[in-house]
């Protein structure tokens, strides 16, 4: 994966992974705008002010992960939406998302990583609410942070000929389900917040 | 966590306590791993992340450790809640280390019988294998991390916590991995890009302690650690292992001509030398993988169909 070295990659990377989730996020809130929705503790009160664009280039400046690790946040973006179709990424919760992700891939991927309290200064909240997202956040995804070679291959290279298409994400389908999600997955009016449960379980 | 009944405390794992437990429903017995999640700076440790991730992934191979659940339990006290994460393992009698030690000393001391080395050391390649062939590196093989259902022979790896997914690119690897004794010289040698062969020679270390019944290089600092291996195997040259000069932490250092591996392992059959020869190749490249290892003429006396 030479590509990855290529400096020019990274920035257009994450320009593109921006405007993808933006795009993903406010489909969202038109679609939950006819029905109430989930809560989860990756939503906030209020909408963040800062765009996106500028949380994900914060990130990727103060994170000094590896590059792979962007890659490997979209994929748990991406299966976190397939395997929570109640909890649609939207702009009171894509913030929390994009920062959590971010900081598992480089825990889960990198052997130097800076610690929670580190994430949390980068993202903006207290450590603690770092804590209960990351705990949330793998729950989510039934722990399943494993990336197989060929699964971070298909995604680098779509991502790659995505990139090459500017201007960024276009209408197009895409064989993604984080796009599909957004078509796919409306939002339910189901009363559990994770949190509500005192205890959270993984069967293997 | 009500479910299990806490029998006692059997060790300190990676990242915490580790239990012997009842199902209470079921009697079974199970380990359980108990990683605290106070709200501290680190969250959840990363040993235990990749340990879940990736036992998940491995967990249906008979010779890794079963992984049955993970429990966040929060309990709410006097206002402070206190937050635990446990891994819910099941439950293995003893490991390797223990059962070389009551091999080494104690009322009855003596060799472990060779067809249990023979078929520990081939469950211990097929689990080897499994995490390879799933692109897992363990980095941290040794006697401690075996897990041994001594009524069955049943032998299972455990503690992934150091494990890693080696297929995509990432920052160079640390090397403060691997106990000192089962550590591959290219760790030791600082080299950053390194593979399953690193797990590959601490399988040569362990089956040599199993024959020895003792360690086969106990250095006590790096250094010390390479020249236990030097003395043994001779110090490596460029011809035998190219680019061994140009790592990193490479050094001059006395040369010794290679001894007579068989001195080592008076006990093991020729068959069983030249296996042992095959995983401690300096040539990482050279390396035998796990899956020729089960292939090699000193498991033809084993009946593999057992397994």
């Amino acid at each position: 994966m030479a590509e990855l070295e290529n400096p020019s990659l990274m920035p257009n990377l994450i320009t593109y992974l921006s405007c993808l989730l933006q795009k993903v996020a406010e489909s969202n809130d038109v679609n939950c705008r006819f029905q109430p929705q989930k809560v989860s503790v990756f939503h906030g009160l209020t909408r963040p002010t800062i765009s996106i664009q500028s949380y994900l280039d914060r990130i990727y400046k103060y994170a000094n992960c590896s590059p792979s690790c962007f890659i490997v946040a979209y994929i748990y973006l991406d299966r976190f939406a397939q395997k929570q179709p109640t909890l649609p990424i939207n702009s009171f919760n894509v913030h929390r998302l994009l920062i959590t992700s971010v900081m598992v891939a480089a825990k889960f991927m990198d052997d130097i990583y800076y610690n929670n309290a580190y994430y949390a200064k980068v993202g903006g909240i207290s450590t603690t609410e770092m804590n209960y997202l990351e705990v949330d956040f793998l729950f989510g995804l039934g722990f399943h942070l494993n990336v197989a070679p060929n699964t971070f291959h298909t995604y680098f290279t779509y991502l790659q000929r995505e990139i090459m298409l500017q201007p960024p994400p276009s209408n197009a389908e895409s064989s993604l389900s984080l796009d599909r999600s957004l078509k796919v997955h409306l939002c339910f009016n189901e009363e559990e917040s994770s949190h509500q449960n005192q205890q959270q379980q993984l069967a293997v | 966590m009500e479910k299990y009944e806490k029998l006692e405390k059997v060790g300190e794992g990676t990242y915490g306590k580790v239990y012997k437990a009842k199902d209470k429903a079921s009697g079974q017995l199970v380990a359980l791993k108990k990683t605290r999640l106070e709200m501290d700076e680190e969250g959840v440790p990363p040993t235990a992340l990749r340990e879940v991730s990736l036992l998940q992934m491995l967990s249906q191979s008979l010779y890794i450790v079963r992984l049955l659940c993970v429990e966040h339990v929060d309990t709410n006290k006097n206002g402070g809640s206190k937050a635990n994460l446990y891994l819910v393992f099941e439950y293995l009698d003893t490991d390797l280390k223990k059962f070389i030690d009551s091999h080494r000393k104690g009322p009855n001391p003596r060799p472990l019988p060779p067809s249990l080395i023979q078929s520990f050391l081939f469950q211990l390649c097929n689990g080897v294998a499994h995490c390879h062939s799933h692109g897992v590196l363990h980095r941290d093989l040794k006697p401690q991390n075996l897990l041994l259902d001594k009524e069955k022979g049943i032998l299972k790896i455990a503690d992934l916590g150091l494990g890693r997914a080696f297929t995509v690119p990432l920052k160079s690897y640390t090397h403060e991995i691997v106990t000192l004794w089962y550590r591959a010289p290219e760790v030791l040698l600082g080299s950053t890009h390194y593979s399953t062969a690193v797990d590959m020679w601490s399988v040569g270390c362990i089956f040599a302690e199993m024959v020895r019944r003792q360690a086969l290089f106990p250095g006590d600092s790096e250094f010390q650690q390479l020249l236990h291996i030097f003395r043994l195997l001779g110090t490596p040259t460029e011809k035998q292992w190219p680019g061994v000069t140009s790592l990193k932490d490479w050094h001059v250092y006395p040369r010794w001509e290679p001894q007579n591996l068989e001195r080592a392992v008076p006990s093991l059959s020729p068959e069983g030398v030249d296996l042992l020869s095959k995983m401690l190749k300096y040539d990482p490249a050279e390396r035998i993988s796990a899956k020729a290892a089960m292939d090699h003429p000193y498991f033809d006396s084993l009946d593999k169909s057992q397994f």
